[in-house]
């Protein structure tokens, strides 16, 4: 059985083992830099070095890096098998409908179906704590579902269905929108996430 | 009888300068056209700032915001940096192996027009009812379809960039074929000069990617004409995986080149022969050839493609240019280093350009680039490797090379205050975005909710002093022209073949040639300590020019 994966805590966790690889390489390369302008600045009395390789380093060197090459896509390969798998216990669908320039969020089983569009944002009504699947296309150009405080987007296809889950984690207010341009009106092609408990998701889809 | 040989008159002025065969003429009349370009979409860029210098609409409506972004984008990539990277090399390149002229001079002029009549279409799209294209630099399908994108513009679009691109194809070849054959005796394959062997690397994918694209441009015009090309299922995923085909080889088009200036700079103001050569050439040869693999990462979003392959070849690209950072920075360790403008310049290539690839590094990693692509993080992630990489180690090469194309030496107080705007310029400009594009900003959006204003307003600030610094390069080198600082052959000490001949050098470059004996044959000269080259001896001896008829 797949359970369903946190996409904002795998970000999280991910992100901050290439942040930290970032820093300290940022670190050693500024600091090398700059002594070595320092330290090798013309002077009176200081010649140029005559050599030019140094093969033993460079290939030390090279396996660290290939160290850290690995390291970073073993974690990131590990992510992404979590991050992209569906899970097989899902309660809730949604199919998200996108076009030029608004969002329709069908709710399979009860009827439900929200739209908007830039003029009248709609809101995406979710649960929280458990994992949700949306199938996802789009009825002209290609869009992008991209709800930026649960890390993730993909893109609505005209000519295919794509599939995708999420679990939202705590409940709350999010902003939503279209991450890939989409003409005139891409900018406002916005929605809102309004994340509840079960019960309170209950209560409104039974209201519509 | 005698034959009398008759001398065609030659022709003079302008036309001298527009119809010349002479690559060294071709070459300023390219990288002259690109800065023009340059010039035409960094005002295309000066305007987008303007509009995003606060939420909601005030400068330019939502129609021409998205005419700017296309023309900036597609101005920046097909009419400028890759046009230069290319130029520079017609210029430098049968120079740096020692040869009379370039091969197939005039299919490379014709090269240059082509580029010329591309760009000038694309901007003509600015006249023409519906305005000019508005789908962005890759112009995804079906948004760039006859149904999405009406108008005439778009089809100019195409045709600009299709006669643009096939301008910089022929070229490329033709600098293929002059560092194959037109090298001169003694100069093999492995005493190329670094720059030499950036450019080679850079027309290997050029020659292979760009008639992709010229292909997918065909016949996403066919599309626009006659329909049945994409508009069917997986024609928009064929289109974009046809089109990052092209476009990521491109991204390094426009960036090897001016790595192997940045390498030839340091290694002249470092007073030292170029560290760990072999290094920098077989990493520049695995970063061309890994570049032909990576284009689907643009696509991770997309639900379409393996996106664990693409990951794994984009992130392998940490060791090639690992190597390279270490043969530079190498070569300032234990050099004599002098503190000139190019010298300054090559330096901020180092760091920022470091900014953009890590930032890259983070892209190339699917689960973070789910939320990161097409945001303003991975605007700044490009900005740094384009403005702080290519354009910082473009200014390096022209600070460097200018004596040697025009005889005179730029000014170097106001080269230093170039260097401060665009430091500063640059920072306040693009690293914002990264925390913009965090928070979730999209890319090509004329308005924003009103939190993101703060940062907003700093990137303009910043755009207008890059702007200031651009303009501040301008006077350089008109106010250098004007009152000039005679060069002599080699100010710099630089050890590349070009430094032996006069500044600017005559119609077929050479009257004599040093001995080559290894990449740096000017420090050869002088230098007797240093190998003559790197390598068992007896290779040495069997490769010495002498032993050549």
């Amino acid at each position: 059985m797949v359970l369903g994966s946190d996409t904002r805590a795998e970000f999280g966790s991910l992100w901050s083992l290439y942040e930290w690889v970032m820093i300290v390489t940022t670190a050693i390369v500024f600091g090398t830099v700059l002594f070595a302008a320092w330290r090798y600045r013309s002077r009176r009395g200081h010649a140029p070095s005559a050599k030019s390789e140094a093969n033993v380093a460079e290939l030390v060197y090279t396996l660290i890096l290939v160290v850290v090459v690995a390291v970073l896509v073993t974690r990131t390969f590990t992510t992404e098998n979590r991050v992209d798998a569906i899970a097989s216990n899902v309660k809730q669908h949604v199919e998200v409908t996108a076009f030029k320039w608004g969002w329709r969020f069908t709710y399979p089983g009860s009827g439900v179906s929200v739209v908007g569009d830039d003029q009248r944002r709609p809101t995406l009504h979710l649960p929280v704590d458990e994992p949700i699947v949306f199938v996802e296309h789009s009825r002209d150009v290609v869009h992008s579902f991209w709800v930026p405080a649960l890390r993730f987007k993909r893109d609505a296809w005209p000519d295919d269905e794509t599939e995708f889950e999420l679990t939202v984690d705590r409940a709350g207010v999010y902003a939503g929108r279209c991450g890939e341009f989409c003409g005139l009106h891409h900018a406002d092609m916005n929605f809102t996430v309004v994340a509840e408990s079960r019960e309170r998701f209950e209560r409104w889809l039974r209201a519509q | 009888m005698t034959t009398v040989a008759v001398e065609r008159p030659r022709p003079a002025g302008l036309i001298a300068w527009l119809a010349s065969t002479d690559h060294k003429r071709i070459g300023l009349l390219q990288i002259a056209a690109s800065i023009g370009f340059f010039v035409t979409s960094g005002v295309a860029a000066l305007l987008m700032r303007s509009e995003l210098a606060e939420p909601g609409m005030q400068v330019v409506s939502r129609q021409s915001y998205n005419e700017l972004f296309t023309l900036h984008g597609s101005g920046m990539i097909y009419l400028t940096i890759t046009p230069l990277a290319i130029a520079v090399g017609i210029y430098l390149v049968p120079l740096q192996v020692g040869a009379a002229e370039i091969a197939w001079p005039r299919l490379m002029l014709l090269g240059l027009w082509l580029f010329v009549a591309g760009g000038v279409i694309m901007y003509l799209g600015l006249a023409v009812e519906h305005g000019a294209a508005k789908t962005g630099w890759f112009a995804t399908y079906p948004l760039s379809s006859s149904a999405h994108s009406t108008g005439k513009g778009e089809d100019m679009w195409i045709c600009g960039v299709f006669l643009a691109v096939l301008g910089n194809t022929i070229q490329s070849a033709g600098l293929l074929a002059t560092i194959v054959r037109k090298r001169a005796p003694g100069m093999t394959m492995a005493r190329l000069s670094p720059f030499t062997w950036s450019m080679l690397a850079t027309v290997l994918m050029a020659i292979t990617s760009f008639p992709v694209l010229l292909g997918t441009m065909a016949a996403l015009e066919w599309d626009r004409l006659h329909g049945g090309v994409f508009d069917r299922s997986y024609g928009p995923v064929a289109y974009q995986l046809l089109f990052w085909f092209y476009g990521h080889p491109v991204v390094y088009v426009m960036f090897f080149p001016f790595v192997g200036m940045v390498a030839e700079a340091v290694s002249a103001f470092s007073a030292r022969r170029f560290f760990g050569y072999k290094g920098f050439t077989l990493s520049i040869l695995l970063f061309a050839a890994l570049s032909m693999s990576v284009w689907a990462h643009h696509m991770f979003s997309t639900g379409r493609v393996n996106n664990e392959y693409f990951s794994l070849t984009s992130t392998m690209l940490i060791v090639p240019a690992g190597l390279e950072y270490f043969a530079i920075i190498g070569t300032m360790i234990g050099g004599a280093i002098v503190f000139s403008t190019a010298m300054l310049f090559s330096i901020g290539f180092l760091l920022l350009f470091l900014i953009g690839g890590l930032t890259g590094i983070i892209v190339a990693s699917p689960p973070l680039d789910y939320h990161l692509t097409d945001s303003y993080f991975y605007i700044s992630h490009f900005h740094y490797t384009l403005f702080g990489g290519s354009l910082f180690g473009f200014f390096a090469g022209v600070f460097y090379w200018f004596p040697k194309v025009t005889g005179t030496l730029l000014r170097e107080s106001l080269g230093r205050l170039q260097f401060v705007l665009f430091v500063v310029g640059a920072n306040l400009t693009f690293f914002p975005m990264l925390i913009l594009g965090f928070e979730g900003m999209p890319r090509r959006v004329a308005t924003y909710p009103t939190r993101f204003t703060t940062l907003n307003a700093i990137e303009t600030a910043g755009a207008f002093v890059i702007a200031l610094g651009v303009l501040v390069f301008l006077v350089n080198v008109w106010w250098s022209l004007r009152r000039r600082v005679p060069a002599g052959k080699n100010p710099f000490g630089g050890p590349t073949l070009e430094w032996w001949t006069t500044s600017p050098p005559p119609r077929l470059n050479y009257d004599s040639l040093p001995p080559i004996r290894s990449y740096a044959p000017l420090f050869d000269l002088t230098e007797t300590t240093a190998p003559a080259e790197p390598g068992p001896p007896g290779r040495r001896s069997r490769r010495a020019p002498e032993d050549k008829p």
